[in-house]
């Protein structure tokens, strides 16, 4: 799949997700963001869903802890425990799982930036304009690991001559040498680019990955769904849904619906390819 | 001879009044400015459970909630959040007697606006009085309500708060209870409140009060988990778009579901 298909539909999928909190349609683009994980990065979904899980938890029982509003109590915590004090209702704990779906929706939308995409396809998919500070920033970022890494081999180095973590004084025989490396590092990465031409004329590329007509297809649907949505909301059509003060379904429109449906298209579509 | 008709000059006020109350009098008004084309019922139900409810008639498209209030006779207080957020209703009809400027604090009960679009179900309002919009056809809803705790339902349906519009049928469904009783819904609004309250100096006499009926001892009760819309299924049946949306919603939700399963499953049956 194109990466510029992909970073279309993943902006338009998230704008999308912090359109509206109704919980329908954000869980119908979960749904479909999840589909597109699934079959673009099949082998990459157990530590994504792992963390969605507790990053869902752990919406829940913090909304449900300190939104103590609501008409259907199921239990009561005592009132002397600061914030934590007070009554805990359903509807509480509905708006949890609504901001959940929401965290992992927005997760699930970015998703296929970083697991079903090359970071060299990213820094290829750039405007040109943006190739050469996409290429800087990416060889940045792609220190950040490594700087980890060095982190970890100083520190063993030192504790194997005997150094030991007193205080913050101590830690400048550690990182005096880790930012040495880091910089000797980044001389070397900017020798090896200066030797392979960087900034010297046109960037070559290997061969671009081919557009599609399924590209065509997706970055279509991602543009029309994400403008007929925004439109809902501007008219007020979609709105915002509140579980208090008591629990209600919340207002669902057929077109929404379908807009946000046709956001799993690239699932259908790369689900043998990928 | 003179007791006579000392007698009969105090009874026949109060005959013709009681007359003009009384349901199904043909000369009994309907609708605050009656002069209007169109109409929006206004619901109010106190945290007793008195209910009051009023027909505004106006010519215009589309009214905010605040011009319905100001229309409606009945009094109201606000206080401004600022910025988009807008006014938030803090006193309807006298009650509270009095509230703190943001409105509420962390314990006391609060006015719980809903609209109904056309007929339709109770919903919570997405915007705020001074923001929502209200065309013919649809109703403005308060309910006082505790911040926690059982009572949060809407407030009861507002069909036959106003007449039918002119080619529709009548909706099979009694007009709620009146009668001519006081209570927090009284003629006259109490003291105005300090901030942005708004209240016509005259209560129009066209209102219909309610005390405490039978009905609400079921509608104040704890709602299902389908609470927003409780007290308004049992009255008027969920509109077939309503439906449709639910189908479209629940079809879309089990077809991503399914076809997500089917692609997690698949690879472990090949093995």
């Amino acid at each position: 799949m194109n990466p510029r298909v992909t970073a279309a539909w993943s902006a338009s999928t998230l704008a999308c997700v912090l359109l509206t909190n109704n919980p329908v349609y954000r869980i119908l683009l979960l749904l479909a963001a999840a589909n597109f994980i699934v079959a673009a990065a099949p082998r990459r979904v157990r530590a994504l869903a792992v963390g969605l899980s507790v990053t869902c938890a752990f919406a829940v029982v913090l909304n449900s802890l300190l939104a103590h509003v609501g008409s259907h109590v199921y239990a009561a915590l005592p009132g002397w425990i600061p914030l934590l004090g007070g009554p805990l209702t359903v509807e509480s704990a509905v708006y949890g799982l609504d901001i959940a779906a929401g965290l992992a929706g927005a997760l699930l939308a970015v998703a296929p930036l970083s697991l079903a995409t090359d970071p060299t396809e990213l820094v290829d998919a750039l405007p040109a304009s943006l190739e050469r500070t996409g290429a800087a920033l990416a060889a940045a970022l792609s220190f950040v690991p490594g700087i980890g890494r060095t982190l970890v081999a100083v520190s063993d180095a030192q504790k194997m001559r005997g150094w030991r973590p007193r205080g913050p004084r101590s830690w400048s025989e550690v990182l005096v040498p880790v930012m040495l490396t880091a910089i000797e590092d980044s001389i070397q990465l900017a020798e090896a680019m200066a030797s392979r031409g960087y900034g010297a004329g046109p960037r070559s590329h290997y061969p671009r990955v081919a557009w599609s007509g399924r590209d065509t297809a997706v970055v279509v649907v991602s543009v029309v769904a994400l403008a007929g949505l925004l439109a809902a909301r501007v008219s007020g059509l979609v709105g915002d849904w509140y579980p208090y003060p008591s629990l209600s379904f919340p207002p669902v429109e057929p077109l929404a619906v379908v807009l946000c449906l046709s956001l799993a298209l690239p699932a259908l579509l790369w689900r043998s390819r990928l | 001879m003179i007791r006579r008709l000392l007698v009969a000059g105090f009874a026949s006020p109060l005959l013709f009044g009681a007359w003009l109350l009384t349901p199904g009098s043909p000369a009994r008004p309907q609708c605050a400015f009656a002069s209007g084309a169109h109409h929006v019922a206004v619901v109010v139900e106190h945290g007793n459970g008195a209910v009051l409810t009023r027909c505004v008639a106006f010519d215009s498209s589309q009214l905010t909630g605040e011009q319905v209030m100001q229309m409606s006779g009945i009094e109201y207080g606000t206080s401004s959040y600022g910025g988009g957020l807008g006014k938030a209703v803090c006193q309807v009809d006298g009650e509270p007697t009095s509230y703190p400027p943001n409105c509420l604090n962390s314990t006391s009960p609060y006015w719980a606006m809903f609209v109904s679009p056309a007929g339709g179900n109770w919903s919570v309002a997405k915007a705020g009085i001074s923001s929502q919009e209200f065309a013919d056809g649809d109703a403005l809803g308060w309910h006082y309500v505790p911040q926690v705790g059982p009572g949060g339902g809407p407030p009861p349906s507002p069909v036959g708060v106003c007449p039918a519009p002119a080619g529709a049928s009548t909706p099979p469904v009694a007009a709620p209870k009146t009668a001519p009783t006081s209570g927090p819904a009284g003629a006259v609004g109490p003291a105005q409140p300090s901030v942005g309250a708004a209240s016509p100096a005259t209560t129009p006499a066209t209102g219909e009060v309610a005390s405490p009926s039978p009905d609400r001892a079921t509608s104040a009760a704890p709602a299902g988990l389908s609470g927003g819309s409780s007290t308004a299924a049992r009255t008027a049946p969920a509109s077939p778009t309503v439906q449709r949306s639910l189908l479209a919603a629940a079809g879309g939700v089990g077809g991503l579901l399914g076809l997500l399963i089917l692609q997690l499953v698949k690879p472990r049956l090949r093995r």
